[in-house]
């Protein structure tokens, strides 16, 4: 009887716990949203000058023609393999830790994508000319396959994340209070589709989870080995690279843990999560990161001992701009602070708590920024014909956009955040009766047991 | 006559010796006629054979004249002489010079002997229209492996989108399967 009460009084509470952030919104809430809408205000306000002035209003040119954009674009790619890829993995590994960050980590990818999907957009200047890719693309473009790589991606996402929020969804319909509006009540309901839990729907819903499951680890690992194909099919000296798949897919895997920790730990401050979100999720994660850091670290060693070896036609250019020249600082960054500075923090036992991890992923995610732009820039830098290298460094339009991006990116996460529990209540109810069940059924197995011991250690006194 | 006069007379008869001297080099220049000849109407792809005939003042045929062949052209906003090659005359004074007819519509093939010591420069041309269309060269990119083609990609996107739409028929079994029916706007039931 114990165990129940003890189930039931947990579920009360993470029903309570989760709902929350549902039913009150505090004036920081919406101090903060009208600070991120300012935000995003203004970078509108930047690509409207770029869409009137053309680009020429940044500082991209005719031999450096990618610059911020095409480098956030990348970043948000890369970051959005937080959810789908991780949550999936960990799924499919029946890692039960992962039932309270998941949600998080779906929210992750499907903002990503979006926020990120648009940077080629503006990158273009003309976001009418996307059309042209429909009318006259080329099934043998890498750009082609971007597209639909990415489209699919999004599609699945969307569904992976919606999916296990049905019973969420129907939890909150149920728990709507009479002051709701109709509105509310419609969406709710709709988006629940009539969930009542039955086997039958419990069992549906099961099936498209694992399907979804199963389908999302390739689409995701393909996603950003096309993107990395838009670098990596060109004749350029650093990006005519065949580790570039495997490598921006470890990139985007290591930065997405990254904001996967970052958003938990803020999520789990603001909304008081610690029973949820404990220091074993971010350990466990942190664990996850630090292995990323020490594949990424080998993967930069390889790659540039082999081609620095032979440093055959315009690598000696490229290894002097990166490790002496003017992307050093940006080099140097990402190895030092990006890499090897967080394996430090997940390697040391006295740094590997809640805060020390957290600072690794901050340092990950600003070195994995770093990392992208003198991928992008650094490649373009390096002069195909006999003339000088051309310099970049973005004008405020594309650094007001990428501030309107990322501002965009985190009001997403926030309205977000008020619709739907952040927190999949179905998950980790079910995951915690699991566990007291087997906790309860080891000690149903124990007892007899220890009374077994303790006769047999009787007879054998007495003999 | 006095002495003075002599010597102007004498420095005349100097200056007028240099100026014969100078115009007669000149005018023994011979004058130089070229005839091209070729088929009018060709094929866009066909070889185009150009005949070109050199021949002097007096008809006779000239030997081992250099020819440009070059046919005017616009690119973009720039335009100027396209140069085809260079043919050089045999004995009788013929040349004949053999290109593939690359741009449809018509052509001015120009022949030009830009002259030496002993003939002076000519030029002439000829007119010809190439018809027909359709891609010269095509590019062999990779290697050709049969049945692998775009169809592979339709193929792994069609399954993809598939397993979707299967997802999608779940959800509305879900939907049916539910005891709750669709509220329809401003309807409530809350439970507090």
């Amino acid at each position: 009887m114990e165990p129940v009460r003890h189930v039931e009084h947990f579920r009360e509470r993470l029903e309570r716990v989760a709902l929350a952030p549902l039913a009150h919104s505090g004036w920081r809430y919406f101090l903060w949203v009208f600070f991120l809408a300012g935000v995003v205000g203004w970078g509108a306000y930047a690509f409207l000058t770029q869409y009137r002035e053309g680009l020429i209003v940044t500082a991209m040119r005719d031999r450096i023609s990618w610059g911020l954009y095409i480098a956030l674009f990348v970043f948000f790619i890369g970051i959005s393999h937080a959810g789908t890829l991780i949550s999936a993995i960990l799924r499919a590994s029946q890692a039960g830790w992962r039932t309270p960050v998941t949600r998080i980590a779906e929210f992750i990818t499907v903002v990503a994508l979006m926020v990120g999907a648009l940077m080629p957009l503006i990158d273009m200047g003309r976001p009418d000319r996307l059309l042209n890719m429909f009318f006259y693309g080329r099934w043998q473009s890498p750009l082609v396959w971007d597209i639909l790589s990415i489209t699919t991606y999004l599609t699945g996402s969307i569904i992976y994340l919606y999916l296990p929020m049905i019973p969420d969804i129907a939890l909150v319909r149920d728990r709507l209070g009479p002051t709701a509006s109709g509105l509310k009540r419609w969406v709710y309901t709709a988006f629940s589709l009539g969930w009542q839990g039955t086997p039958d729907q419990q069992r549906y819903l099961g099936r498209a989870i694992t399907l979804m499951m199963l389908l999302i680890i390739p689409i995701a690992i393909s996603v950003h080995t096309v993107v990395s194909w838009v670098f990596a099919m060109t004749l350029r000296e650093p990006w005519d690279n065949p580790m570039f798949g495997i490598y921006f897919v470890a990139g985007a895997i290591f930065s997405g843990i990254a904001a996967l920790i970052i958003l938990m730990a803020v999520l789990r401050r603001i909304f008081h999560l610690e029973e949820y979100i404990t220091p074993k999720h971010f350990i466990n994660l942190g664990y996850l990161m630090g292995a990323m850091t020490f594949l990424m670290i080998y993967f930069n060693a390889s790659e540039y001992i082999v081609t620095g070896y032979k440093m055959a036609g315009d690598e000696a250019f490229h290894f002097e701009q990166l490790f002496t020249g003017p992307l050093a600082p940006y080099y140097w960054f990402y190895a030092l602070g990006g890499l090897i500075l967080p394996g430090l923090l997940i390697l040391f036992p006295w740094t590997r708590n809640i805060k020390g991890i957290v600072a690794a992923a901050g340092l990950v995610i600003a070195g994995m920024w770093v990392e992208r732009y003198f991928i992008v820039v650094g490649g373009l830098r390096v002069p195909l014909m006999p003339y000088a290298a051309a310099s970049y460094f973005p004008s405020w339009v594309e650094w007001s956009i990428m501030a309107g991006a990322l501002a965009g990116f985190a009001l997403i996460i926030s309205v977000f955040v008020k619709l739907f529990p952040v927190i999949a209540v179905w998950e980790v109810a079910e995951h915690h009766e699991a566990t007291v069940k087997e906790g309860a059924e080891e000690k149903e197995k124990t007892v007899p047991r220890r009374r077994l011991v303790s006769e047999l250690e009787r007879s054998h006194e007495s003999v | 006559m006095n002495r003075f006069s002599l010597r102007a007379f004498g420095a005349v008869l100097i200056v007028a010796a240099y100026l014969l001297a100078g115009v007669a080099p000149a005018s023994a220049v011979e004058p130089v006629t070229l005839q091209t000849e070729a088929t009018k109407e060709v094929r866009l792809g066909d070889t185009v054979t150009v005949r070109v005939t050199a021949r002097d003042g007096q008809g006779r045929p000239v030997a081992k004249a250099t020819i440009l062949m070059f046919s005017p052209a616009q690119f973009g906003a720039a335009s100027g002489e396209m140069k085809l090659g260079q043919v050089s005359t045999d004995a009788s004074g013929q040349a004949t010079f053999t290109f593939q007819a690359r741009r449809q519509g018509p052509q001015t093939i120009v022949a030009r002997f830009s002259g030496n010591g002993k003939y002076s420069t000519a030029e002439n041309s000829v007119a010809l229209t190439v018809s027909g269309s359709g891609h010269l060269y095509e590019q062999k990119a990779g290697v050709e492996i049969p049945g692998l083609g775009v169809w592979v990609l339709i193929m792994l996107l069609g399954g993809f989108w598939s397993a979707y739409l299967f997802v999608m028929a779940l959800l509305t079994r879900i939907a049916r399967k539910g005891e709750q029916p669709l509220r329809s706007l401003g309807g409530g039931h809350g439970r507090e």
